[in-house]
């Protein structure tokens, strides 16, 4: 192997030096396409998806012609990656500059109706258009408020409001304290910052962790707090601790139905002999949740209280 | 109808329970939990007993309804 070939090129390379070259190269390509950050990657607009086109035209050379040197192409690769942060940089700084190099967002449908010059400027037909509202769940044209051709060509659909999905807030439902979804406990080692973040302490969580039956946290793979508030334990042994906490959860709910089926029921109930009947269940359901609660700990269920 | 119907959900409750107290206190680790569950599993047996006699007598009362009609 001669680094000089596979640097400066070569009439014939060995494959070993084929192999070196492919290596430097995916390491380079790696590295320069990290500079050019996050955004390149998952929003490729018309720019960058000739930006990508270039650059792996002029990768490939060093690759596939052996007379090629590797610093030609890989400094032209680098040329392309600054000039394309310089492109972006300014973008940031003008909002001229970025309509010029990017383009921006036209309007193609508003309250329902095509907006026929605007279709001709972002060269889109009836049937992409189509198919673009399809892709979103939009079948009728009336059902759309606003549709907006993206410059990365996705087209984003409003619906009006009497088409869109009833939200929580509609319904006038309480969704409760929202928990950011952290990671409490990984492979045995408590995570400090997400507790102190979830404004919960370690004596909290070593008090749940008993209360479903664990021995200590070397039992444990992973506990994690959902957005409800839930604690979700995986423990090494997939077997009963976490079985048997189901098993009481399950039964402490149906206590719990009892309870607000004879509560309801007696409120519904017309004959005075039936309503106490429901009552003295209701009394006695409360009771048996009492004696179980205590017998299991008062921390048997998942749930967390948000009273921090 | 609707009275039988309520019953007869309250009674399918009562029944699952019953059902996953037993099991539960097969598994119970300690003495504590054993008599808990037992004590629960008896109040549960008397709740099935009201409930039960309840339906009984809305059923018989239906039934002379019927006859009464035929």
């Amino acid at each position: 192997m001669d680094w000089t070939n596979i640097l400066h090129g070569a009439q014939q390379l060995t494959w070993l030096e084929y192999i070196v070259r492919g290596i430097v190269v995916y390491i380079a390509l790696i590295t320069m396409v990290r500079l050019m950050g996050q955004r390149e990657i998952t929003q490729l607009t018309a720019v960058d998806f000739i930006v990508a086109i270039t650059i792996g035209t002029i990768a490939a050379t060093p690759l596939s012609t052996p007379t090629s040197s590797m610093w030609a192409p890989l400094l032209s690769v680098l040329v392309v990656i600054a000039v394309k942060m310089l492109n972006t940089y300014l973008g940031m700084k003008s909002q001229w500059f970025e309509r010029l190099s990017s383009g921006e967002p036209v309007t193609v449908i508003k309250n329902g109706k095509i907006q026929e010059q605007a279709m001709k400027k972002g060269l889109l037909t009836l049937d992409t258009l189509m198919a673009e509202l399809r892709r979103n769940k939009v079948f009728n044209l009336n059902d759309v408020d606003l549709a907006i051709l993206e410059t990365s060509g996705k087209i984003n659909v409003l619906k009006k409001r009497e088409q869109q999905s009833v939200t929580k807030q509609d319904l006038a439902v309480d969704s409760g304290v929202s928990f950011f979804p952290a990671f409490l406990v990984k492979e045995g080692r408590i995570l400090y910052d997400n507790l102190e973040e979830a404004g919960l302490s370690e004596s909290w969580l070593r008090s749940q962790l008993q209360a479903m039956g664990l021995k200590g946290l070397e039992t444990v793979f992973s506990a994690q707090l959902s957005t409800t508030g839930e604690l979700y334990v995986d423990t090494y042994d997939d077997t009963t601790p976490q079985k048997r906490n189901v098993a009481r959860d399950l039964i402490l709910s149906q206590i719990k139905k009892l309870e607000a089926q004879s509560r309801q029921f007696a409120q519904q109930s017309n004959d005075t002999h039936t309503g106490q009947i429901y009552q003295e269940l209701n009394a006695k359901a409360q009771q048996v949740y009492q004696k179980l609660t205590q017998a299991w700990g008062e921390t048997t269920s998942l749930t967390i209280s948000t009273e921090k | 109808m609707k009275k039988l119907k309520q019953l007869k959900s309250v009674e399918s409750t009562l029944l699952g329970l019953k059902g996953d107290l037993e099991t539960e206190r097969q598994l119970a680790t300690n003495s504590n939990e054993a008599a808990a569950i037992s004590s629960a599993l008896l109040d549960v047996a008397d709740m099935l007993k009201l409930i039960e006699q309840q339906i009984e007598q809305v059923q018989k009362v239906q039934g002379d309804n019927t006859n009464g009609l035929d």
